[in-house]
C-alpha cells in the first residue's frame, strides 16, 4: 500500500455516533475470547472471583503489541548472569592510573592559577564582545513579548478545565449583570530590577552605540594575543545586543451596565459532581441570592481550594441552565427530570444527562455543545471557547468575579465578541490542543490564556 | 428486560449482570472506545477502558431509571467519556507535550485551521459513506482492518476468507475508495 492509501485511510476513526452505532450492529467484533476477557477484568475490577472462569487462551490477541517485544528481545536482551573476574594485575594497574591522573590534575590547577594572577589587570574597558548576538525579527519580539510578559503582567490565568485555585477565573455564565472589568497596569522597571524575574522579561532588540572610554590609567598588563590594543579608543559601532525589560503599561477599563435578574427557585444547597478528568469532587452550590458557589474537593470531601466564584445561573420550572466551567465544553439548556426529588436531581440535555446529589459525591459531569453537537475528542483541535447560549443573545465572562458581557457571533471556532459598551472588540479563538485559548483585540494586541496545567510548566 | 428484572439481575448475581451488559452493549461499547483511542492505544488499552466502562454503570446502576431514556443511550453515553478520558490518560502516558516555543502554538491558528477540521470532517463522512457503499464483504474487510485495526489473519478467521482472498480484496477496495476520493464520483 503507498502511503496515501494509508494516509486516507486512517480518517476511518473518529466517526460520528450514527456510525459508530451502525459498525458496532453490523460489524460485531467481540469473539468468545474477547468477551471472555473483558469480563475476567470486570469482575477484577469489582472485586468478585473470576476463578472459576476458565481462561480461554486466544493465540492472536494482542500479537500487534507482543511482536514488537519479541524483535526487540531477539536482537537485544540477554539472559542469566555471568560471572565476570577481574585479574588481579588490572588492580594494579587501575591504582597506578588513577595517581597519574591526580598528579596532573593537581599540576594543571597550579599552573592555572599563576596564570590567572598575571592577567588580574586586564583591560575590562574595552568594548563588549557580545557573543549571543540575538537577531530577532519584529514579529518574534511581539510574539516573546505576548507570551512571557504580557498575560503574567495583567496576572491573567485560564482554567479552561479546572476551577481558580486562586483570584483569577475565567468561564462563561448565562445571564448579564453589572460589569466592570479593570485590567491590571504594569510598570516600566528598570532593567536590572527585573531581570530577576524572569516571567516579567521578554527580549527585545536595541541599537546601542557604546561610548569610548578613556584608557585606563595603569600600565596595559600581559593579555592575551586576541584583545586590542589598549591605547585605541573602542570605534563607535552599532551593536546588537540583548536586553531585559517588563511590559509596557496596559490599562483597560470596561464598563457595561445591562442587567437582568435571574430565577433562583430551586433546589437550593450544595451539590457534587465529580470531576474525572482530576479525579476530584466539585461541589456545586445554589443559594438563594441566586448565586452559584463552586469549590475544589478531594475525595474525602474537604475543601482544596476554597475560592468562591460568583457567577449567575438560571433555573426555571423545568429549565436549568449553568456553566460546565471544569470541561471547556459548551451548555445548553436541559430538561430537569425530577423536579420535586429534594436529594438528586438530574437534567437531561439533548442528548446527555447530568446527575446531581446533594450526599453522594459519584457523579460526574457530561458535556454537550451548543451546537448540539458532542465535541469531546482533543484531536478534533480546535475549539469554540466556553460561553453560554445567553437567551438575549450575549454572552458573559467573568475575570475575578467581575464579569463583562459581550455581544458575539460565532463563526466555528471562532467568537467574535465586542463589549456591549463598545469600547473594544476582538476574537477569541480556542485552541483545545494548545490547552490555551487566545484573544486578538482589534488594536492587534494579542493575549494567551493557559489552562492550569501549561501555567505551572510555564512557571517551573 | 424490564426493569425489574434488570434489578432484580443486578442485586442476584453481579457476574450475571456483566455477561448480560458484555453480550447486550459489549460490542457497542468496544466500537465506541476503539473510535476514540484505536490510534493511540493497544487493544489491551481499549479491553481495559471497556471493562471499566462497565464496572462504572454497574456500580452507579441503581441511579439509572427508564425515565432518563434507553439504557443503550445511557451506556452510549457512559462510554463516550470514558473513552475521552481514557485518551487524554494514554496521550498522557505516550509523553505527548507542547513546547511553548512551538510556532505552531504560539502564533494564533489561522482561518485555514478552522477550514481544514472542517474539511477534515466531511472527508472522514464522505469515507465513511464511501466504504458503506462497496457491498460486502469489502465492507466488512476495510471496516475490520482500519476501523478495528484487526490484521489479515484475523479478518480471514472472521470472514471465513483465506488471508490471501482479504489481502486481494482489501487493496482492491482500498483503490476503489481512492478512486472515488480523487475523482469525486458519486456512489450508492
Amino acid at each position: 500500500m503507498n502511503n496515501d492509501e494509508k494516509d486516507f485511510m486512517e480518517n476511518l476513526s473518529d466517526l460520528d455516533e450514527e456510525a459508530v452505532e451502525e459498525i458496532a450492529e453490523d460489524y460485531p467484533v467481540l469473539d468468545e475470547y474477547a468477551k471472555n476477557r473483558i469480563l475476567r477484568k470486570c469482575l477484577r475490577k469489582s472485586g468478585l472471583s473470576d476463578d472459576d472462569i476458565e481462561v480461554m487462551e486466544d493465540t492472536e490477541v494482542y500479537e500487534d503489541d507482543v511482536s514488537e517485544n519479541d524483535d526487540y528481545e531477539d536482537e537485544t536482551s540477554v539472559s542469566g548472569i555471568e560471572r565476570y573476574d577481574h585479574p588481579l594485575w588490572s588492580r594494579y594497574v587501575s591504582s597506578v592510573a588513577v595517581m597519574a591522573i591526580a598528579v596532573v590534575g593537581i599540576a594543571s590547577v597550579i599552573a592555572l592559577h599563576g596564570n590567572l594572577n598575571s592577567v588580574d589587570d586586564f583591560d575590562i574597558s574595552s568594548p563588549p564582545v557580545v557573543s549571543n548576538v540575538v537577531t530577532t525579527t519584529d514579529e518574534s519580539i511581539q510574539r516573546t513579548e505576548i507570551v512571557t510578559g504580557s498575560y503574567i503582567d495583567r496576572g491573567y490565568k485560564a482554567n479552561g478545565f479546572d476551577f481558580a485555585n486562586e483570584n483569577d477565573y475565567h468561564g462563561i455564565v448565562v445571564g448579564t449583570t453589572a460589569v466592570t472589568e479593570i485590567v491590571d497596569s504594569g510598570e516600566v522597571t528598570d532593567i536590572t530590577e527585573s531581570s530577576e524575574n524572569a516571567n516579567n522579561e521578554y527580549v527585545t532588540e536595541q541599537n546601542i552605540q557604546p561610548t569610548a572610554t578613556a584608557p585606563p590609567e595603569t600600565a596595559p598588563p600581559t593579555v592575551p594575543q586576541t584583545a586590542p590594543p589598549a591605547t585605541e579608543a573602542p570605534p563607535a559601532t552599532t551593536l546588537t545586543v540583548t536586553e531585559i525589560q517588563t511590559v509596557p503599561p496596559a490599562t483597560e477599563v470596561v464598563t457595561t451596565t445591562a442587567q437582568t435578574e435571574v430565577q433562583k427557585t430551586f433546589l437550593n444547597g450544595l451539590y457534587y459532581v465529580e470531576n474525572s478528568v482530576t479525579n476530584e469532587y466539585m461541589g456545586f452550590e445554589f443559594t438563594p441570592e441566586g448565586t452559584l458557589t463552586k469549590y475544589n474537593f478531594d475525595k474525602t470531601g474537604n475543601v482544596i481550594s476554597g475560592t468562591m466564584i460568583v457567577t449567575n445561573y438560571e433555573i426555571t420550572d423545568n429549565q436549568f441552565f449553568f456553566v460546565d466551567s471544569q470541561s471547556g465544553f459548551n451548555m445548553k439548556s436541559g430538561t430537569i427530570v425530577n423536579p420535586n426529588d429534594t436529594e438528586n436531581f438530574s437534567v437531561q440535555f439533548a442528548d446527555s444527562l447530568y446527575n446531581f446529589s446533594r450526599t453522594a459525591p459519584e457523579f460526574e459531569t457530561e458535556r454537550i455543545t451548543l451546537d448540539g453537537e458532542w465535541y469531546g475528542d482533543s484531536s478534533y483541535g480546535l475549539r469554540i471557547f466556553d460561553f453560554y447560549d445567553n437567551i438575549n443573545g450575549s454572552f458573559s465572562f467573568v475575570y475575578d468575579t467581575l464579569i463583562t458581557n459581550f455581544s458575539y457571533t460565532i463563526e466555528n471556532n471562532h467568537i467574535n465578541f465586542k463589549f456591549t459598551d463598545g469600547t473594544s472588540d476582538g476574537d477569541i479563538i480556542r485552541d483545545y490542543d494548545g490547552e490555551k485559548f487566545t484573544v486578538l483585540w482589534d488594536d492587534g494586541n494579542v493575549e494567551y490564556f493557559y489552562n492550569e496545567k501549561v501555567w505551572s510548566e510555564m512557571n517551573q | 428486560m424490564t426493569d425489574a428484572e434488570w434489578e432484580q439481575l443486578l442485586s442476584s448475581s453481579p457476574r450475571e449482570a456483566y455477561e448480560y451488559l458484555i453480550e447486550q452493549y459489549g460490542n457497542l461499547i468496544y466500537a465506541i472506545v476503539i473510535n476514540k483511542i484505536g490510534k493511540c492505544g493497544t487493544r489491551e488499552d481499549i479491553e481495559d477502558c471497556v471493562s471499566d466502562i462497565m464496572v462504572e454503570f454497574l456500580k452507579n446502576a441503581g441511579n439509572f431509571s427508564s425515565d432518563m431514556g434507553s439504557l443503550k443511550s445511557y451506556i452510549s453515553t457512559v462510554a463516550k467519556f470514558r473513552a475521552i478520558d481514557a485518551f487524554r490518560r494514554i496521550s498522557g502516558q505516550n509523553n505527548r507535550h507542547y513546547d511553548i516555543d512551538d510556532e505552531d502554538l504560539i502564533l494564533p491558528p489561522s482561518e485555514s485551521d478552522t477550514e481544514n477540521e472542517a474539511e477534515n470532517r466531511i472527508f472522514r463522512k464522505n469515507l465513511w459513506d464511501i466504504v458503506r457503499s462497496l457491498g460486502e464483504p469489502d465492507s466488512s474487510i476495510i471496516i475490520y482492518q482500519y476501523f478495528y485495526n484487526r490484521k489479515i489473519t484475523e479478518i480471514a478467521k472472521i470472514l471465513g476468507m483465506t488471508s490471501g482472498a482479504v489481502q486481494k480484496r482489501s487493496l482492491r477496495a482500498r483503490k476503489k475508495i481512492g478512486t472515488i476520493l480523487e475523482n469525486g464520483e458519486e456512489y450508492e
